[in-house]
């Protein structure tokens, strides 16, 4: 009896768990995948939601123009990133029917778009916030100031709180390069899967 | 295409390859648990991919290229960080691991080893292996990967003469 004859016949006649999956189970799972999605996609809604209505408010309620329209600006900003999170942040379906080199193509191209969209995020979700931000800051520093509290001090607040939002951007650019850069190395672990 | 519906679709696979689906998740996941889930996934794969079936292709195929999409998905996953320790069929050392040739295997052992070898091997390869292993043919192979025929032809090769060596006291002693 050959060796590859013998391995198939072994192979063949294991015996197996013997898991049964039901049509609950499928539904169940399909439904239990569909509810994360959603309440993702929700949670994404919520926050942005929460930042439009408290900058719209800003916007209404805070006096001098630099306030109004730093707020309009950062309203229109949030509103600009969940277009671009919708735009390049959805992960694709695995095609139905795929070979496995068009299976692992795919999955490459999956992780290039990821690492190109964490690569980039300075542009699209940090860059858009900066005009709005900066002009609040501005125009707190030379329009308005909290009654009570002498302006030389207000101003070193004011540019305290400056640093720190600049520290915080800094902060998410640095996670996101490094993020990309692990992509990156999942891309090369990928390249060396491709056996042709 | 038949009038079926999704579900019958999906049942008449189910009924056909359930075995086969087992034995393919059995192959890329060691863990009882993950395993489960595996195949869970690869059902669920299946089932939400016979809504798109359009019959250019064999029920067979379709199936085989949704589970091992599947469960090379999950390994993708799993295995990620170990990816550069997984080797081609032209890299698999033909005595590694290969038993003492005086030894006769006991069939768990042999699938045992079986097992560690597509494991050990990379996605595309260890696809061939496992449809070489369910007795799928040459051209079965190619429709099913993507490969031409004549690369299939020579992982083909490569498998026989890895199995030959590995198992060729089976069933040969006396």
């Amino acid at each position: 009896m050959s060796g590859s004859h013998d391995a198939k016949t072994i192979w063949q006649n294991q015996e197996t768990e013997g898991t049964i999956v039901t049509f609950e189970d499928i539904r169940g799972r399909a439904a239990k995948f569909e509810k994360r999605i959603r309440n993702r996609n929700l949670r994404e809604y919520i926050a942005s939601a929460i930042v439009i209505a408290v900058f719209g408010l800003y916007a209404w309620f805070f006096p001098g123009w630099m306030l109004k329209l730093g707020s309009g600006m950062i309203v229109a900003a949030t509103i600009f990133v969940v277009w671009q999170l919708h735009r390049r942040g959805r992960a694709h379906a695995v095609p139905d029917g795929a070979t496995a080199a068009g299976l692992l193509a795919f999955h490459r191209e999956e992780l290039v778009r990821q690492r190109d969209t964490v690569r980039t995020v300075w542009s699209w979700y940090l860059l858009p916030f900066v005009p709005g931000l900066v002009l609040m800051m501005l125009g707190r520093y030379f329009q308005i100031h909290l009654p009570g509290r002498p302006i030389a001090e207000d101003h070193l607040v004011i540019i305290f709180f400056s640093i720190i939002m600049a520290l915080f951007f800094v902060i998410i650019l640095l996670l996101n390069l490094w993020g990309a850069a692990r992509l990156q190395n999942r891309i090369h672990e990928l390249d060396k899967l491709r056996a042709e | 295409m038949d009038g079926a519906s999704q579900d019958e679709r999906y049942a008449s696979a189910a009924g056909e390859y359930g075995p086969a689906l087992g034995r393919l998740a059995r192959a890329y996941e060691a863990d009882p648990d993950r395993r489960r889930d595996l195949i869970q996934d690869i059902h669920l794969a299946l089932w939400r991919s016979l809504a798109a079936f359009d019959g250019r292709c064999s029920l067979r195929t379709w199936v085989y290229r949704v589970a091992h999409n599947a469960a090379a998905s999950h390994v993708l996953k799993r295995r990620r960080a170990r990816a550069g320790a997984m080797v081609a069929l032209e890299e698999l050392d033909v005595s590694d691991g290969a038993p003492d040739p005086e030894q006769v295997l006991g069939e768990h052992q042999a699938l045992q080893h079986l097992m560690a070898m597509i494991r050990a091997l990379k996605p595309p390869d260890a696809q061939v292996m496992l449809l070489y292993l369910e007795d799928i043919d040459a051209a079965a192979i190619g429709e099913i990967t993507g490969l031409s025929a004549g690369a299939v032809a020579t992982k083909i090769h490569r498998i026989k003469s890895v199995l030959a060596k590995r198992f060729q006291d089976r069933g040969a002693s006396p």
